[in-house]
């Protein structure tokens, strides 16, 4: 089996995205993106709302075996004008990443891995960047988790 | 230079059948009981090799496959025949008729893994021994 990549977890976070309807309400996940955001979509410049999705991969731990234990960092980025959005999506972002004490997992799956859990971590905020639309603030709301996955090194 | 990577270092428990536990790492420690030679016209200590006395442990999270209870790692087991990897080499220290002397079971909520950690006192080393069948 292969081991796990960021492109593997992005492609996990976005099906889990999508399986959120209260999050897609906000950002479809189309406008969902792993790294750098899209200049266009369907020819037309983005704009907000859109979303990043940043992936870094941590060290792994390794066994006497081919399982392997490999955190990933994740930081979600979500960019809006609506300024009565941010507090339900913060909620809603949890609702989709921050595994429960009975499912650690979050319903988050990842291709080439067993999820074992994913935990909120510290650091997330709601700010205004320096960008305005139509005379209203682009606020950016973040939030970062850890993902802590089981891989297989073969 | 021949060094050994630790890489693919596990525990097998010589039964019937051989359990192969795959573990963060191992660790023996061969020792004998002293016994005291000094003499006064010797004017400084000497100590003896009375005996043989091998402490190990081992540390892993357990898996579901090839539990330490399926391998007969219990509290207080005695008489444990076990292969320690010297990395994925064929090298191995053997170390026969050992005795579970404590096991320890961590459970931190903090994003960590379930991890258990034996330890196992007694008992004789055979060293670089073949694999077992």
């Amino acid at each position: 089996m292969p081991t796990v990549t960021t492109l593997d977890v992005a492609a996990g976070l976005r099906t889990r995205w999508a399986a959120v309807s209260a999050l897609v309400a906000v950002v479809p996940v189309a406008r969902v993106f792993v790294g750098r955001t899209g200049e266009k979509i369907s020819g037309t410049i983005t704009q907000p709302p859109y979303a990043r999705l940043n992936i870094t991969e941590g060290e792994p731990e390794l066994f006497s075996g081919p399982a392997y234990v490999q955190d990933f960092d994740i930081a979600v980025e979500v960019y809006l004008t609506d300024e009565t959005t941010p507090n339900t999506l913060r909620s809603n972002l949890d609702a989709a990443f921050n595994g429960g004490w009975e499912t650690p997992t979050a319903g988050i799956t990842v291709s080439n891995a067993t999820v074992l859990h994913s935990m909120a971590r510290g650091g997330g905020n709601v700010k205004p960047t320096n960008e305005r639309i139509n005379g209203k603030d682009v606020l950016r709301v973040t939030a970062n988790y850890r993902l802590k996955l089981e891989g297989n090194r073969g | 230079m021949a060094l050994f990577s630790a890489s693919g270092g596990s525990v097998t428990v010589n039964g019937t059948p051989d359990v192969t536990i795959h573990v963060s790492e191992w660790s023996i420690q061969k020792g004998a009981r002293q016994g005291d030679g000094s003499t006064s016209a010797q004017g400084y200590s000497v100590f003896v090799p009375c005996l043989e006395d091998n402490t190990a442990s081992f540390s892993l999270p357990e898996d579901n496959a090839n539990t330490l209870e399926d391998a007969g790692i219990v509290k207080g087991a005695m008489g444990l025949d076990l292969y320690f990897r010297h990395g994925a080499s064929a090298v191995y220290t053997r170390l026969q008729n050992t005795t579970v002397s404590s096991i320890g079971e961590n459970n931190n909520n903090q994003g960590d893994l379930y991890r258990v950690q034996v330890q196992l006192q007694g008992g004789v080393v055979t060293e670089y021994s073949a694999a077992p069948s």
